[in-house]
C-alpha cells in the first residue's frame, strides 16, 4: 500500500534511542543531548552531581537581566525536549522555564549547572525491565516554595511496575493557605493522572492487577481522602476534595503513606543535595545501560566519570 | 502523540517480551488524497507548451502544501481501520487491533510508526499489508 522502510527492531524513535539487553530496555538521548552540549560550548565542562542546588529557589527579580535572552530561551527550549527520557532534569527544567519571558543573569547560571550536569550524565537513561502490570504513583507537593507569588509546587511520578511512566513538576495555579492544602492539590493532580492512565489501560483491555496506590508523606491529606469529615477550612478545595473521594470510593485508587525519605516525587518539586539527589534518581530508574545487572557498580562509576566529549570508554569488568 | 503514550506502549511490551518493531513510510505526505481544492502553477520544466496559462489540480497532496500531514494522517488511519484497528480516544495516534488471541497496537508520528503486538507473525502479517 505504501513503501515502507521496516527498520525491523525499535532502536531509534524520535531522537530517542533504545537500547536492548537481556534484561530490558534501555531509552535515552545521547545523541540529542551531546548535540546541545556541543551547540552551547559545554562539551568541556566540568560534570556536576546535581542540576539544582539544595534549597535553591529561583526568584524572578534578583540581579540583572540577561543581555541575550534568545539563547536563554533557545537553551531552555531544547531542555523540554530532552525530558522524553530524563525526569531528573524536570524539576530544573521547570523552574527555568518559568523565566522565559525575562531571565536574569541567576538563571542564566542556574541554566550552565543543568547543562554541566546533564555532562556528567550524558548516557543516561530510563531503564525498562519486566514487571507487574500494576500502577503506583508517588506525589509531593512543596508549600509556598515560589519566593515571588508563594504558589506551591506540584511533583508526581507514575510507575507501571517498576518502570516510570509518567511524570510531573509544575507550579500550581493557585495559592495555598497550608501545606495540607498545597499536598490536596498535587493528589488531585495525580488522580487526574491516575484516572487517564486508567482509561488508556480500559481502552487498551488491560486489567490491572489491583488498584493503583498513591503514595503520600502527609498524613493530612490522607486522612482528607479517606475520612468523610469534612472542615470548614477545607471548604475552599472542595471540587478537588470531591474528585478525589469519589476514586477512592471507587477503589480506582489507594492513597497510602511513605516516610519522607522515600518519598520518590520529592525529587520534582525541590532542589537536593547531591546525595540524596542520586539517591532519589535511581529510585527514578534513570541510569546507565547495566552491561550486566550483576555487573560491577565500580565499573558504572568510572564510566560516568570517564565521558569525554560524549564518548564513552568502558573498561572491561574484572 | 503523549510521550507518557510512546513510555506506557514500550513498557508494556518490555513487560509482555513483545517484539517491538519500528517502520517508516517513505515521502509519507505524497499519499494523502487531497478533499479540497487545490489549484498550482505548472512546475518549472514541465509546462505544457499548448496551454502555458492553465494550472494544475493536484488530486493527491504534495510537500509544503497546509493540507498535507492532515491529508497524510487521514489516508494511513483510515487504512489501519479498514484493517479492524480502532483509534484510540485517549490519545488519537494510538491504534489498537485487539481480538480474543491477539492484540497489536500502533503507535504514528507522520511517518515514524512503531508496531508492537502478543504475536510476532501476526506483526510482520501486517506490516506487510500496508
Amino acid at each position: 500500500m505504501f513503501p515502507i522502510k521496516d527498520f525491523g527492531e525499535l532502536s531509534y524513535f524520535l531522537g530517542v534511542e533504545a537500547l536492548w539487553n537481556q534484561d530490558g530496555l534501555h531509552l535515552r538521548q545521547t545523541k540529542y543531548i551531546t548535540d546541545m552540549l556541543n551547540n552551547t560550548y559545554m562539551l568541556g565542562a566540568r560534570p556536576l552531581r546535581c542540576p539544582s542546588s539544595s534549597g535553591s529557589k529561583l526568584s524572578s527579580t534578583a540581579g540583572d537581566l540577561l543581555e541575550n535572552p534568545t539563547e536563554y530561551r533557545r537553551v531552555v527550549g531544547a531542555f523540554q525536549y530532552c525530558t522524553i527520557t530524563r525526569p531528573d532534569i524536570s524539576y530544573s527544567m521547570n523552574q527555568l522555564c518559568q523565566f522565559m519571558h525575562s531571565p536574569h543573569e541567576i538563571h542564566w547560571i542556574a541554566v550552565k549547572r543543568v547543562l554541566r550536569y546533564l555532562k556528567g550524565t550524558i548516557e543516561f537513561g530510563l531503564l525498562y525491565i519486566p514487571g507487574t502490570i500494576t500502577m503506583h504513583a508517588y506525589y509531593d507537593s512543596d508549600w509556598a516554595n515560589n519566593p515571588d507569588d508563594r504558589r506551591s509546587t506540584t511533583g508526581y511520578g507514575v510507575f507501571l511496575g517498576t518502570n516510570l511512566i509518567s511524570w510531573c513538576s509544575k507550579r500550581q495555579s493557585v495559592v495555598s493557605r497550608s501545606s495540607t492544602e498545597a499536598e490536596y492539590r498535587s493528589m488531585t493532580h495525580t488522580t487526574a493522572e491516575l484516572y487517564w492512565l486508567y482509561m488508556l489501560f480500559q481502552e487498551l483491555q488491560i486489567t490491572l492487577s489491583t488498584a493503583s496506590s498513591l503514595w503520600c508523606d502527609n498524613v493530612n491529606a490522607i486522612a482528607l481522602a479517606s475520612n468523610l469529615v469534612f472542615h470548614s477550612h477545607t471548604k475552599h478545595i472542595e471540587i478537588d476534595y470531591h474528585f478525589v473521594r469519589e476514586k477512592v470510593v471507587n477503589h480506582d485508587i489507594q492513597v497510602q503513606h511513605t516516610s519522607t525519605q522515600d518519598q520518590i516525587a520529592d525529587v520534582f518539586t525541590k532542589g537536593h543535595t547531591a546525595n540524596q539527589y542520586c539517591f532519589l534518581r535511581d529510585k527514578l530508574c534513570v541510569c546507565l545501560l547495566p552491561h550486566n545487572l550483576k555487573g560491577d557498580v565500580r565499573v558504572l562509576n568510572s564510566i560516568t566519570t570517564s565521558a569525554k566529549l560524549g564518548t564513552i570508554k568502558t573498561e572491561p569488568s574484572t | 502523540m503523549k510521550p507518557t503514550t510512546i513510555r506506557l506502549i514500550l513498557s508494556l511490551a518490555v513487560s509482555f517480551k513483545w517484539n517491538i518493531r519500528q517502520l517508516d513510510v517513505s515521502n509519507a505526505f505524497l499519499h494523502g488524497i487531497l478533499d479540497e481544492e487545490v489549484y498550482m502553477e505548472q512546475p518549472k520544466g514541465y509546462e505544457n507548451q499548448t496551454f502555458p496559462d492553465n494550472v494544475c489540480y493536484p488530486h493527491k497532496s504534495l510537500y509544503g502544501l497546509k493540507q498535507a500531514p492532515r491529508a497524510w494522517f487521514k489516508r494511513l488511519s483510515q487504512q489501519l481501520i479498514d484493517f479492524g484497528f480502532s483509534e484510540s480516544k485517549m490519545d488519537y495516534s494510538l491504534f489498537t487491533y485487539i481480538s480474543d488471541t491477539l492484540r497489536v497496537f500502533v503507535l504514528i508520528y507522520v511517518d515514524d510508526i512503531i508496531i508492537t503486538g502478543s504475536n510476532s507473525q501476526a506483526v510482520h502479517y501486517f506490516i506487510a499489508q500496508l
